[in-house]
């Protein structure tokens, strides 16, 4: 997987999580840049991740993760 | 001793001289002052704020050097524990009487400051401050002691390393955010406080629209009471070449109450986020919503019950984690209703609505007890051809056409302020203009300004 | 000017200047009479704070006239002279008008307190009030209606500031250099400047209104000239209830006091023209708390009300009618 290809589904995951028609995520998107994507809908987001992945991430995993692009490369770490 | 006082004037206008004409001993200025403001109210309260400090300082330490995560996270329970208990046990004396208790001011924010500094340590988003020093002016900095703002040490510790030179253009934006806090406080706040507090003393006489006024006003008295605290903080830490985190961003005009909570009390609203919130829903995040839900209602809580032991508070927390839980269930519903409603009027509407939920939330917090509380939600009115001294609960016709007129103008200058930053626009006018706006606010501050109180609402927490 | 710590300061000295050379003024001139003590306060071209011109006076002359009287209240206190009341209590007893302008209930407590907390005799005590000042129980802001330190619980510090801070309002600081330097009365310095000269006794401060002075050259035409004041007041009824938790606590802890110090003590709502009667809970509560015998109400529609020539305003009655009041209350000859 690479992170082009993990940004495309997480584009659709998030849309899925936000109920959004359309959002578009870069590697440095953060939660100022994608609207609904807050502290309230954040582990919505991660869990369904996880969910997605089959992965599991470690609580301080989780508050390492600044933007799109950290998850992405904790998700290639963690399905790898 | 009170910001607003003059042996605070005094203290603070020696340190600011000191400060800079001794550059290499700015350090030592800026705890000495501490320790003589802090020492000022009760040398106790001196004693403990160094005590808790001190078991901060050394507990990070060893959270940092601990042989392996285990051993660090018991170092980092234990200190938890430690400082809770301590909080809850100078907070909360269930054994020395109430009348001879000298409640130490600011403990619930270094506290909270202090369990910060550890859990970041912890989670390793932080190296242990080893100049003693530098950590004693972080936890006891007397700009922010007694209400905060509730700083994290990786924001300010790193600051507080290098010489401060005079920055003319800092220096007096922080004086003119102190008289914008003064403004706030002496002009808006303190001629509101004696009447709302009059109607809380005696809501069983008090007749129902003079309830209604009480509570739909009490809002804005704590925000200006708040909101000028922190101004006067933050202003006189910018004097100093120290930045302050922002505790307020114009909470009157959020749509919803999770909005509202990202606006106001920032400082602990944030902390709660990061070190309730946050730690819960990673644990919870299997339940979906249900756990989102509940560490919700479980954090808001938490942040009610850290403003009191009664069951008002309980209910304050309660009241915000339920509405904002609702408003995360129904974000779609909302979304419908706006396009249905067009943006702008539900944009109005939800303002009004967020407004309305939220001062009905505060009679908790104000009342005396939730029995209180609830007669005075219980006994409001909308009877609207009630008398003009009803409506204004008391009021001089003087206080209210100040009051009104000087929130009016906060507003608007909080709007413009927003994208504008309006000190800066105005220390760019001509001489005369700018002089003019000075001296229109000082001569404001002297002639309406209410100086008849030196307590914030907030010193009780 | 160069951006540098010194063009700062000189600023700020600049800015604080003209408030700097108003202060000065007023620690030169005390045209509120409070930064000083004085022997007498009855010259001063300001109105002053009333209370605390009372405590002053109580303060100077306690010794040498052994007061041991008190009329406490609000301006209504102007209706009952000292000597007056003097003839109906007991011979060796000297009375003091201890009165405010705007008074309202919490400061009669305070100042009974403070009295008690002074060990003061006080053998007879008068509260002359009026519905409005049973009903308010916050103490006023206002400078000239605060309660000094010793009466009040506010600190010194406090209560000079607020002095000081009055002074720099436009109208009191105006109203006060205009008359200074020129000696003339304007209608805008109306309730800032006291164009009277003397308008109370300097060992009692028994009201010396000018308005008898008025009355005495003008008789039926003072009513007459004064006839707006007067018309379309009236309205007989009866108040709503005013007393509630916090009037009920305040009232209960001024009996304390009065039992503790074995006081005589009257309790006496005097009249006003709109003809407004107490309501009938309050009288039923104030008999309860000072007992049947102490409580007088001359409020609503009777033989004083009735009479324009009783008062100088709607909310003044004369020393006519408290001549009348007091010989009601105490139902006896004067010695």
């Amino acid at each position: 997987m690479d992170k082009l290809e993990i940004i495309k589904e997480l584009n659709v995951l998030f849309q899925d999580v936000l109920k959004k028609g359309e959002v578009k995520l870069a590697i440095e998107s953060t939660t100022d840049d994608v609207e609904g994507w807050d502290s309230l809908t954040n582990m919505l987001i991660i869990n369904t991740i996880e969910k997605k992945y089959s992965i599991k991430f470690g609580f301080r995993e989780i508050i390492k993760l600044k933007n799109v692009g950290d998850l992405c490369n904790a998700i290639i770490k963690k399905a790898a | 001793m009170s910001f607003i006082s003059i042996c605070f004037t005094i203290l603070f206008i020696c340190s600011i001289v000191l400060f800079y004409a001794l550059p290499k001993s700015q350090k030592l200025i800026l705890l000495v002052s501490s320790f003589i403001f802090i020492g000022y109210y009760h040398i106790a309260f001196l004693a403990i704020a160094v005590g808790i400090a001190m078991i901060t300082y050394f507990a990070g330490r060893m959270i940092a050097t601990a042989d392996n995560d285990k051993k660090a996270g018991w170092l980092l329970l234990s200190s938890i524990l430690l400082l809770v208990f301590i909080w809850l046990a100078l907070r909360h004396p269930w054994i020395v009487p109430k009348s001879i208790y000298l409640f130490p001011l600011g403990i619930s924010f270094y506290s909270f400051q202090a369990l910060s500094y550890l859990i970041d340590i912890y989670w390793g988003d932080e190296k242990p401050e080893r100049n003693v020093w530098d950590f004693l002016i972080y936890m006891l900095f007397f700009m922010k002691f007694l209400s905060g703002p509730i700083e994290r040490s990786g924001d300010f510790l790193p600051q507080i390393k290098g010489e401060k030179t005079f920055d003319y253009d800092i220096v007096s934006f922080g004086l003119k955010l102190i008289v914008i806090g003064l403004f706030k406080k002496v002009v808006i706040a303190d001629n509101m406080a004696p009447y709302i507090d009059n109607m809380y003393a005696g809501m069983h006489t008090a007749s129902g629209v003079q309830l209604l006024m009480t509570c739909l006003l009490y809002p804005i008295q704590l925000y200006t009471d708040f909101s000028g605290y922190t101004d006067i903080a933050i202003g006189g830490a910018a004097m100093f070449g120290l930045k302050l985190a922002p505790n307020f961003d114009r909470p009157f005009i959020s749509k919803s109450t999770s909005e509202l909570w990202r606006r106001w009390h920032m400082s602990l609203s944030f902390w709660v986020r990061d070190y309730v919130y946050i730690p819960l829903t990673s644990v919870t995040r299997r339940m979906g919503l249900t756990g989102i839900s509940f560490s919700l209602i479980i954090t808001f809580t938490a942040l009610g019950l850290w403003h009191g032991a009664g069951w008002n508070f309980v209910v304050y927390g309660l009241i915000q984690g339920v509405i904002i839980t609702y408003e995360m269930l129904t974000t779609g519903l909302h979304k419908r209703m706006a396009n249905a409603m067009g943006q702008s009027f539900y944009n109005s509407v939800f303002i009004i609505r967020t407004y309305l939920l939220y001062a009905v939330s505060l009679v908790f917090f104000r009342a005396e007890s939730l029995s209180d509380a609830t007669y005075l939600i219980s006994h409001i009115s909308l009877q609207v051809n009630s008398k003009w001294n009803e409506i204004n609960i008391g009021m001089p016709d003087r206080n209210t056409l100040v009051c009104s007129i000087t929130f009016v103008l906060l507003m608007v200058f909080e709007h413009y302020n927003q994208d504008n930053n309006l000190i800066k626009v105005i220390s760019k006018k001509p001489t005369a203009v700018r002089w003019i706006v000075y001296y229109i606010i000082v001569l404001i501050l002297f002639i309406y300004g209410a100086f008849n109180t030196d307590t914030f609402v907030y010193l009780q927490f | 000017m160069k951006k540098n710590s010194a063009s700062f300061i000189i600023k700020c000295i600049l800015l604080a200047l003209p408030f700097m050379i108003i202060a000065a003024v007023y620690f030169m001139c005390d045209p509120y009479m409070v930064l000083h003590k004085y022997k007498r306060y009855d010259r001063s071209c300001m109105f002053l704070n009333e209370s605390f011109v009372g405590w002053q006076t109580y303060l100077n002359n306690k010794n040498s006239v052994k007061l041991n009287s008190f009329m406490l209240g609000n301006s209504c206190t102007m209706g009952i002279k000292c000597s007056s009341w003097e003839k109906y209590i007991s011979k060796d007893s000297h009375a003091i008008r201890l009165y405010g302008n705007a008074e309202r209930l919490s400061s009669v407590y305070l100042k009974m307190k403070a009295l008690d907390s002074i060990h003061a005799p006080m053998k007879h005590v008068m509260v002359v009030a009026n519905i409005s000042l049973i009903e308010n129980s916050t103490l006023t802001p206002f400078a000239t209606n605060l309660l000094p330190p010793g009466e009040g619980d506010i600190s010194e510090t406090h209560f000079q500031c607020c002095f000081l801070q009055a002074f720099f309002v436009p109208s009191n600081l105006f109203s006060f250099l205009d008359y200074s330097l020129f000696h003339h009365y304007r209608k805008s310095m109306d309730g800032i400047i006291n164009p009277f000269g003397v308008i109370r006794n300097p060992i009692n401060c028994e009201a010396i209104n000018p308005h008898e002075e008025e009355i005495a050259k003008m008789d039926d035409r003072y009513w007459t000239l004064n006839k707006g004041k007067f018309q379309q007041i009236r309205k007989p009824s009866e108040h709503k209830p005013v007393i509630g938790d916090l009037q009920y606590n305040l009232l209960m802890k001024i009996a304390d006091i009065c039992h503790k110090n074995h006081t005589d003590f009257k309790f006496i709502i005097g009249p006003e023209y709109d003809q407004v009667k107490l309501n009938h809970k309050d009288f039923i509560i104030l008999q309860k708390v000072f007992g049947n015998k102490n409580v007088y109400d001359f409020t609503g529609k009777n033989c004083l009300t009735n009479d324009i020539h009783n008062f100088y305003d709607p909310d003044h009655f004369r020393p006519i009618a408290g001549d009348y009041m007091l010989k009601a209350v105490y139902g006896q000859s004067c010695h």
